[in-house]
């Protein structure tokens, strides 16, 4: 009885391992020798809670052979923080990237940056590669009283970390602060107004690391949306109904001691490591927006329509601190004419998996849920960046009879470079809209007719009672 | 912690007895006076040498509760007579109780026996209850606060345990006035019945029942429970004269709900009126006659008219009690 | 609004015009029904437009969360729930504690619903319910009238009722409480009691049963019904008025009664032990007794069985009532409860269970909330009275019982306003049918006899009224004429719109807040929201540890749980008096006293509800003498109400007050840091004073969290390690003997010695150890 069992775990173990093997080995590079970086020039933006790291990368073949696609290479302590990773040409076309690995060097990332057009030899050409990083500054004290500023270090690698030979490069790191604790000091550098430059630098050999570390006062909002669970739910009569169920922490220096309501009021200075609001920006057709949570309303908010988007301004019932928590709901419609297109009864539907919350947010994860109409087949989902796919499942509202279809993913770490659109597309038999208003006519006229019955068999009880 | 106290209390109390010989002479002959007395008599009626030997003078270790009234019918003084009751059933249920000690004695002085101690307390009002500590002057608080505290017997022992932190259960004979008296009315009733036998006709007279039910809500409808409960004034005066309806809508004057019950009143009978003279409910059919008719226009008339006045003065009423009512009809 | 009002009569006028058949009359009969019924619903939603869709203040949040419970974890598992999250340390039970009838009612309704595939949270259904159930109400209400009276009656007492403030005080949308479907089943209880009473049918009372079953589960004033049946069949007996559907109808009634209300978890075997209950066993026992009697009798129908009978039925009623007294007083009845008690001796609540007359709603009624709540019906139910005993019938008995109890009742206790609402409307819809009828029918040209015809037909001395219609009416003048007849009718529609404006006003302006969002009105007009309660209990949801113990005064308990899903020491469901005086004496006691209770109970936080800053009347400081005083009933030793109050015995807070005042936990905890607000700063709007005791500092509490308008403040129990003292059991030692000893000093130990009280109190202390 127990074997068997033990077999089939041992098996779908080997059966994991091999896969995990299969998907690794699927695509191996080679560091191509003759791949030089004629120069870096890298901009490492840490004024906000994200890291914004862009290279612009000089790249030049040095060997004989053209060649096609070079390696992009993001070093160990930072890898698990990365979040978003791009690459443009020098007249900013997207490149294509993929996930590889080099043999020996396992603790590194490495993406193969497709060219546009081969790299012939001895001939450049401008790359520029943009990498965001979450959670990558730390606070520092990890906890401040409600006064106090906010203090974080940020530590990362001095040098372009790369697998080739870099001839020159140059670093600027923007602070938007001139209050700096500390940070390294390796000549060449100098510090202008909220940006630190390091370098010009020359001959890096590959893979060299330098630690570079800055502590610094930012008290720009450490806000992690740790959960964002988003509905979009799209009706055939003209209306999308999009809610997301949101969960806010304060991730940034915890509060200590007591919180006093008289000091915040006092000066509104006070708590400048708090949050008392942030904006969310929605499609500029979203209306009938709702903003509350499991206790009804959250009063304290206003929108203003611009002309290109819908503004939210959100104030949680209380301002956050460090290590404070909220959560909320917010809802709105959207015009469908805007996001679903039609030829006969094929349709696609075309909307942001994830849309704005605040600025420079970083989400821990993402659920998207669509629930298209009942009776749609054939559902086809394409996104521009990898998801894990959740199986799917039905969702039933009013008068429905057999569910409507949900398809659901799951996105870890996002940042707003995620904020793009996926597609989906479906056939859907337009007879089936006349479904639900026949049911209704179906029901009220039984009801109707029961009542006709009843009324009719109504006396035969009514009369005896009045006889005393 | 409370066992605390009480050791601590006993402890004291040891300590007290250890010392108590050394004290002077006087303190045990007045302790012994004061106890004889309150044997015949559990309130000592005290006159101004008394009041100076027993309660102002040290030394002393007892503490005095002193009740200053007038009882004599001459000052009309009618709460007297019952805080009086009150305060003698405080005294006696210690007097008789387990916990009686010569710590505490209850004394009465009345006006027209020692007026002069009126003056020297600087007393202008009766009845007043004040506790003369064992040791020290009395205390502001020492002086029984009789509107928020209120006269029962259980008040004054509470305040009394407040002050001398002596426990007195307080032992109400029980009241067997209300039983007699629905005895005696039972009796009666049935007695009446008894003799009225052989026509007992009258307890089917519906009309009289109806009057019965009818006032009976009126009463309560006029919030004469209130007024029972909450005892509020007949009327208040003031200086600009006298005031019959309370301004906020959360009081009411014993007057005003008599007025209130009036105007209902006359609301329902001017209703009734109309429709006895629009036929009634029997339908017993109306004597066709010209004069009947005008009769019944003009007792129709009356009613309504009886109804639409005396209900607008009701609005207006209300709405002059309830503030930022809007409506009112007729009358502002 | 005045829709439904004016519909009743225009419509009696226009039904004149075509013949009358019994579809038209039923046409109208719905159409009016469903107006009240939609006018109802529509004025008690304005809490609803003004704000949203929320449950209002305190308890309906403890039935929502229940209800909330139940929906999630199904019927059973609601019903053997232990909430530890209430009461702790001892937790609740709330399946045994509870009267389940409203949860199943909205759970039931949630399920149809799903089953449907309608999505529709169950806080909106909560949130409708009573509204929904309004509707009902009117419907059982014309039930009720027309078996007592006339269907035009009925109609006009349906219409009063959909809209009268007494009843939409307790069930405006939101309000989601017991009598919001109480009512219903009350009214619903007493017209099939009517018609079994009537037709004696087995199955009318099996209905009644079934009904007063529903109304046991739902609300505990079924105990009205349970009382007032059996009065009404006492009354009946004594009238002579004794029949076998009486018989049949009561017996039946009272046993399946009787076997489904002890059911309810909750009510247990009450129905047999308390007196509250023993009226009906009793009449149930009379009952048989007179039965056997009257069977006796009809064995041979002669001479002195008469007088037997009489005598028979009297002494059955005394050995009935020997055997209920004398079980009370062998205990194995239970004597009558507190609650029930105070009804009759109405100062017994005031000197015995504070906590029962702290309850606002537990006062006298002042009859100008009568007219309030009751306005144009409060003088006209009399006449409806009047009539009811003059031409008088087995159910007309019975209104006038109720009408006289409820009234009685009402004029205790303001809630209870609620049971009088709905008798007041039927008596006044007779006593406006009667007229209104008389005064549009009387010796009228043809159009108008069928009107008599319809509601005549239904009256029950219908002999009668045959005459009226043969006789064709000769000439006007004989009769009222028709202007005297106009002047009454337009006279009366301006009665009954004054009467719709009213309920409209005094619905909308009095009982229509959801007291947990407050708004302020600026000058120019502009609306403010306060929604401080959500934001703290928001905070506290988000913010303190899932297990975190919140100790507040018993009023905000339910929300706590509700809102933010904290652990409470106690709330609204007041049924461990001790540990609210703990909570109390906690509050009333200085703070390193109080510290030593929250430890002993080991309270994380501390939730104080504060006005001075916007001027709110309802915190805590103003309840604050209540806390005193029920914990003086439990702590007679440490907390004297007195101390509390000046040398003059006011209530204040500012300069003037009392040291113990000045220096209690509540007072500090309102006022810790308090300088903003108002000019001077740290000024108390509420009670428009400059506080006593500023700038001071806490030990062993920190300040938490304090909402947006001070409304809500809450505060950290620091833990022994965190704050620079003794540990606590020294401090605490070091407090408690220190101002025992001085009591006593002043006290006891007169003379004996005098000159050395130091050093013998060092030696007491020294004792102690």
């Amino acid at each position: 009885m127990r074997l068997p069992a033990m077999a089939k775990l041992q098996f779908t173990l080997f059966f994991v391992l091999f896969l995990t093997i299969q998907t690794l080995s699927a695509s191996v590079d080679t560091i191509s020798s003759d791949i030089k970086l004629k120069n870096v020039d890298r901009t490492v933006d840490i004024s906000t809670q994200l890291v914004k790291v862009v290279s612009k990368i000089v790249l030049e073949n040095s060997g004989k052979s053209s060649v096609k696609h070079f390696l992009f290479a993001v070093e160990e302590a930072a890898k698990n923080n990365l979040a978003f990773i791009g690459a443009k040409d020098s007249n900013s076309k997207d490149l294509r990237l993929a996930e590889t690995t080099v043999k020996g060097y396992d603790y590194v990332k490495f993406w193969r940056v497709e060219l546009k057009e081969p790299l012939n030899a001895g001939a450049t050409v401008n790359v520029v590669v943009e990498t965001v990083f979450t959670k990558a500054l730390q606070p520092y004290p990890t906890a401040i009283t409600q006064q106090e500023d906010q203090f974080v270090k940020y530590v990362g690698n001095l040098y372009t970390y790369s697998p080739y030979y870099t001839s020159t490069q140059k670093t600027s790191v923007i602070l938007n602060t001139k209050t700096v604790e500390s940070f390294t000091k390796v000549k060449p550098f100098s510090q202008v107004d909220g940006t630190i430059i390091y370098g010009p630098y020359a001959n890096v050999g590959p893979f060299t690391e330098k630690e570079l570390s800055i502590h610094y006062k930012n008290n720009s909002p450490f806000l992690t949306v740790t959960r964002v669970e988003r509905l979009i739910e799209v009706s055939h009569w003209g209306n999308i109904a999009i809610e997301e169920v949101i969960e806010i922490e304060h991730t940034g220096a915890k509060l200590k001691g007591p919180f006093s309501r008289y000091d915040y009021q006092q000066d509104h200075h006070s708590g400048p490591a708090s949050v008392r609001a942030y904006k969310t920006l929605l499609p500029a057709s979203a209306s009938d927006v709702y903003y509350r949570d499991t206790n009804g309303n959250i009063s304290t908010s206003n929108m203003k329509v611009k002309k290109d988007s819908v503004e939210l301004d959100l104030r949680p019932r209380y301002p956050l601190f460090g290590g404070w928590r909220t959560h909320y709901t917010l809802g709105y419609n959207v015009p469908s004419y805007e996001y679903l297109y039609h030829s006969g009864n094929e349709y696609l539907l075309k909307m942001r998996s994830i849309d704005h919350i605040f600025d420079d947010m970083q989400v821990d994860e993402l659920v998207t849920k669509i629930i298209l109409p009942e009776g749609s087949t054939g559902i086809k989902l394409n996104i521009p960046y990898s998801v894990t796919r959740l199986p799917d499942s039905l969702h039933f509202t009013y008068l429905d009879t057999k569910g409507r279809p949900v398809i659901s993913f799951i996105k870890k770490n996002i940042v707003e470079n995620h904020i793009q659109d996926f597609q989906i597309r479906y056939t859907f038999p337009r007879l089936l809209m006349l479904q639900e208003p026949l049911l209704v006519v179906g029901f009220l006229y039984t009801l109707f007719l029961c009542v006709i019955i009843y009324v009719r068999l109504d006396f035969s009880i009514h009369k005896s009672e009045h006889k005393d | 912690m409370n066992f605390k106290v009480l050791l601590l209390l006993t402890i004291t109390i040891t300590y007290y007895e250890g010392a108590a010989q050394p004290r002077a002479k006087g303190i045990e002959e007045k302790v012994q006076q004061l106890t004889d007395i309150t044997a015949k008599k559990s309130v000592i009626p005290l006159n101004i040498n008394k009041f100076k030997e027993y309660v102002k003078s040290p030394p002393r270790d007892y503490s005095f509760v002193v009740m200053f009234t007038a009882m004599a019918p001459a000052r009309r003084c009618a709460i007297c007579q019952h805080v009086n009751d009150e305060y003698l059933l405080v005294a006696n249920s210690f007097r008789f109780s387990a916990a009686y000690n010569n710590k505490l004695f209850f004394g009465i002085v009345d006006f027209d026996e020692g007026s002069d101690i009126f003056q020297m307390l600087r007393l202008n009002t009766a009845p007043v209850i004040m506790h003369f500590p064992a040791k020290g002057k009395p205390k502001p608080a020492d002086t029984m606060d009789f509107e928020r505290a209120g006269i029962h017997a259980e008040a004054i022992a509470k305040w009394i345990q407040d002050r001398t932190d002596v426990q007195i259960r307080v032992f109400r004979s029980p009241n067997y006035s209300a039983a007699v008296a629905f005895s005696t009315l039972f009796i009666i009733l049935a007695g009446f019945l008894y003799i009225r036998r052989n026509n007992l006709e009258f307890l089917y007279n519906k009309q009289l029942w109806a009057v019965c039910a009818v006032f009976f809500c009126f009463a309560m409808v006029s919030g004469q429970m209130w007024n029972q409960i909450r005892g509020p004034p007949f009327f208040h005066r003031t200086k600009t004269g006298p005031v019959y309806i309370n301004g906020g809508s959360h009081g009411q004057f014993v007057l005003e709900s008599y007025i209130v019950a009036i105007l209902n009143g006359a609301v329902v009978v001017g209703m009734i009126l109309m429709i006895e003279a629009a036929g009634g409910v029997k339908n017993h059919d109306p004597t066709r006659t010209l004069a009947e008719g005008k009769r019944r226009r003009f007792q129709s008339v009356v009613g309504l008219i009886l109804v639409c006045v005396f209900f607008s003065l009701l609005l207006s009423v209300f709405r002059a009690k309830t503030q930022g009512y809007p409506y009112s009809f007729l009358f502002k | 609004m005045p829709s439904t009002t004016e519909t009743l009569p225009s419509n009696g006028r226009s039904k004149g015009l075509f013949q009358n058949t019994a579809g038209l009359s039923t046409l109208i009969t719905v159409t009016v029904l469903t107006l009240a019924w939609l006018a109802g619903f529509a004025s008690r939603l304005f809490a609803v437009i003004r704000f949203e869709s929320i449950i209002h203040e305190f308890d309906p949040w403890f039935n929502y969360r229940s209800t909330a419970y139940m929906v999630q974890h199904g019927f059973y598992n609601f019903l053997n729930w232990f909430d530890e999250r209430a009461w702790y340390p001892l937790g609740r039970i709330v399946g045994g504690t509870v009267y389940p009838g409203l949860m199943i009612t909205s759970g039931t309704i949630h399920w149809i619903l799903h089953a449907l595939n309608i999505p529709i949270h169950i806080r909106d259904i909560c949130v409708f319910l009573a509204p929904v159930f309004s509707g009902l109400t009117a419907i059982a209400t014309y039930l009720l009238t027309s078996e007592l009276w006339s269907r035009g009656a009925g109609l006009f007492a349906a219409c009063f009722i959909a809209i009268v403030p007494g009843y939409s005080s307790r069930s405006v949308a939101g309000s989601y409480d017991n009598e919001g479907i109480a009512i219903f089943a009350l009214q619903f209880t007493y017209y099939l009691w009517l018609k079994s009473v009537k037709s004696g049918s087995v199955f009318w009372s099996i209905c009644t049963a079934l009904s007063y079953f529903y109304m046991v589960s739902a609300w505990g004033g079924y105990v009205f019904i349970i009382n007032l049946i059996p009065l009404h069949v006492f009354v009946l007996l004594i009238m002579g008025r004794f029949s076998q559907r009486l018989f049949v109808s009561y017996s039946v009634f009272y046993i399946i009664g009787l076997l489904l209300s002890m059911q309810i978890p909750f009510v247990g075997f009450q129905p047999i032990r308390t007196s509250e209950h023993m009226a009906a066993s009793g009449v149930f026992a009379l009952l048989m007794a007179i039965g056997a009697l009257k069977y006796l009798h009809s064995l041979n129908p002669k001479g002195q069985w008469k007088q037997l009978l009489i005598l028979g039925g009297m002494l059955a009623a005394g050995l009935v009532f020997l055997a209920v007294v004398l079980l009370t007083y062998m205990g194995v009845i239970a004597p009558w409860s507190g609650r029930f008690y105070s009804l009759w001796d109405t100062a017994y609540a005031k000197i015995h269970i504070p906590i029962i007359a702290s309850v606002s709603e537990h006062q006298p009624t002042t009859w100008s909330s009568f007219f309030f709540d009751l306005h144009v019906l409060v003088c006209t139910f009399p006449v409806g009275l009047w009539y009811c005993i003059k031409n008088v019938n087995d159910e007309r008995v019975f209104v006038a019982l109720y009408a006289l109890s409820a009234v009685y009742f009402a004029g205790v206790m303001v809630r209870l306003m609620l049971t009088l609402t709905p008798v007041v409307c039927v008596l006044a819809g007779i006593a406006f049918s009667i007229l209104l009828d008389l005064a549009l029918r009387e010796d009228e040209v043809p159009e108008q006899s069928p009107d008599s015809e319809e509601s005549k037909s239904l009256y029950d001395k219908a002999g009668k009224v045959k005459k009226r219609t043969l006789e064709a009416a000769p000439n006007a003048d004989t009769g009222l004429g028709m202007n005297v007849r106009s002047g009454t009718l337009i006279a009366f529609m301006i009665l009954l719109m004054l009467f719709s404006v009213h309920c409209t006003w005094a619905t909308s302006n009095a009982y229509s807040s959801p007291s947990i969002v407050l708004a302020s009105y600026g000058n120019d007009g502009s609306r403010k929201i306060l929604d401080d309660f959500r934001e703290a209990y928001g905070w506290l949801s988000q913010n303190t540890a899932e297990d975190a113990r919140i100790m507040s005064w018993w009023d905000y308990g339910y929300q706590i749980a509700g809102m933010g899903n904290r652990t409470t020491l106690v709330d609204n469901n007041t049924w461990n008096n001790s540990h609210i005086a703990l909570v109390g004496k906690a509050m009333a006691s200085n703070e390193s006293a109080a510290y030593s209770i929250m430890t002993m109970l080991d309270v994380d936080y501390v939730l104080v509800i504060f006005g001075g800053a916007i001027g709110y009347s309802g915190d805590d400081i103003n309840k604050f003498i209540w806390m005193v005083r029920i914990a003086e009933g439990e702590h007679p030793k440490d907390i004297h109400e007195v101390d509390y109050f000046t040398e003059r015995g006011e209530y204040r807070i500012d300069s003037e007050g009392s040291k113990t005042m000045l220096n209690c936990l509540m007072y500090k905890l309102s006022y810790y840091r308090y300088d903003s607000g108002g000019s001077p700063p740290g000024y108390d709007r509420t009670r428009s004073a400059l506080p006593g005791n500023r700038g001071f500092k806490l030990t062993y509490l920190e300040e938490a969290y304090t909402t947006e308008h001070w409304l809500v403040r809450i505060y950290r129990v620091k833990k022994p390690s965190e704050f620079n003292r003794p540990r606590l059991s020294l401090a605490k030692r070091k407090i408690s003997t220190s101002n025992t000893i001085s009591k006593k000093t002043s006290r006891r130990r007169k003379g004996a010695l005098k000159n050395k009280p130091t050093v013998v109190k060092g030696k007491k202390v020294g004792k102690l150890e």
